[in-house]
């Protein structure tokens, strides 16, 4: 972008706009570690990606692990995800150009995010709040800043806060 | 240079939208409500990713081809019975390839 002439604070703007998801990650991770400093907590987010909240988000919600329990949960799966992840991408660089196309490699991710999915829906609140965020976001791909994602997920966080309210006493 | 000062400012900014609200929400006693609708964020967001990567392409409704639609169609099925990730390429990837052999 910067070789076609684009200002720098617009790439800057526009790279953050697509990140804005982020911001959700993290509230979601709040209350799973509500006894934590400040300090941790920051360095929990440095790890956080897509793949690391929907890897973790599904065995917390299952509700067996304590704070610490789910302190250990994440920071493993933070270190297979971060690791696994540059190691993959370093392999990409040198190798990649050696697997033939007929591999596919580029459904690995689409696949992989597809199974991310299927361990999120265990329930049939997560299932129909799912299908709303799916619906909504292959409607809203053409959102500008590909805010389509964002715009999808906040619909189908609304349609679960409407069609499945929280019971009396629910508590995470 | 520039570029640089670019891919710093985009990796900062991309750290405080991930802190912000791990750092906002913490020690405060959020309300069950709010804790209820933030649970339903994996789903949302793994829902509207696999839109955008199944069905949107140049930021409109564009459906990737059959082979791929039907391996994450496998792909999630798999990892809904079984609960293990790693069955997602497993039984997702050969779809895709013995589709693309048969010209599906």
């Amino acid at each position: 972008m910067l070789d076609t002439g684009t200002a720098p604070l617009v790439i800057v703007l526009s790279a953050l706009l697509i990140n804005t998801r982020l911001i959700a990650y993290g509230a979601g991770l709040a209350p799973w570690f509500a006894t934590l400093s400040r300090r941790r907590r920051l360095l929990l987010a440095a790890p956080l990606l897509d793949q690391l909240y929907l890897a973790v988000a599904p065995r917390f919600e299952r509700g067996d692990l304590d704070e610490r329990g789910r302190q250990a949960y994440y920071a493993g799966a933070a270190i297979v995800t971060v690791f696994g992840w540059s190691a993959a991408q370093l392999v990409g660089v040198f190798a990649g150009a050696a697997v033939p196309d007929t591999v596919g490699l580029e459904v690995a991710a689409p696949v992989t995010f597809a199974g991310l999915l299927a361990r999120a829906t265990v329930s049939r609140a997560s299932l129909t709040v799912a299908v709303a965020a799916l619906a909504v976001g292959a409607a809203a791909g053409g959102l500008p800043y590909r805010s389509g994602p964002l715009a999808a997920a906040a619909v189908g966080v609304g349609v679960g806060c409407v069609a499945f309210p929280p019971r009396r006493g629910e508590d995470r | 240079m520039t570029a640089w000062i670019v891919i710093l400012a985009v990796a900062a900014g991309t750290y405080g939208l991930r802190a912000v609200m791990l750092v906002v929400l913490d020690g405060r006693r959020m309300s069950p409500g709010v804790a209820h609708a933030l649970s339903f964020i994996g789903p949302a967001m793994a829902g509207a990713l696999v839109a955008t990567m199944a069905f949107v392409g140049d930021g409109r409704l564009d459906p990737a081809p059959r082979p791929e639609l039907a391996a994450m169609l496998v792909g999630f099925l798999a990892v809904h019975r079984t609960g293990n990730i790693m069955f997602a390429l497993a039984t997702g990837m050969p779809t895709l390839w013995l589709l693309r052999a048969v010209g599906g």
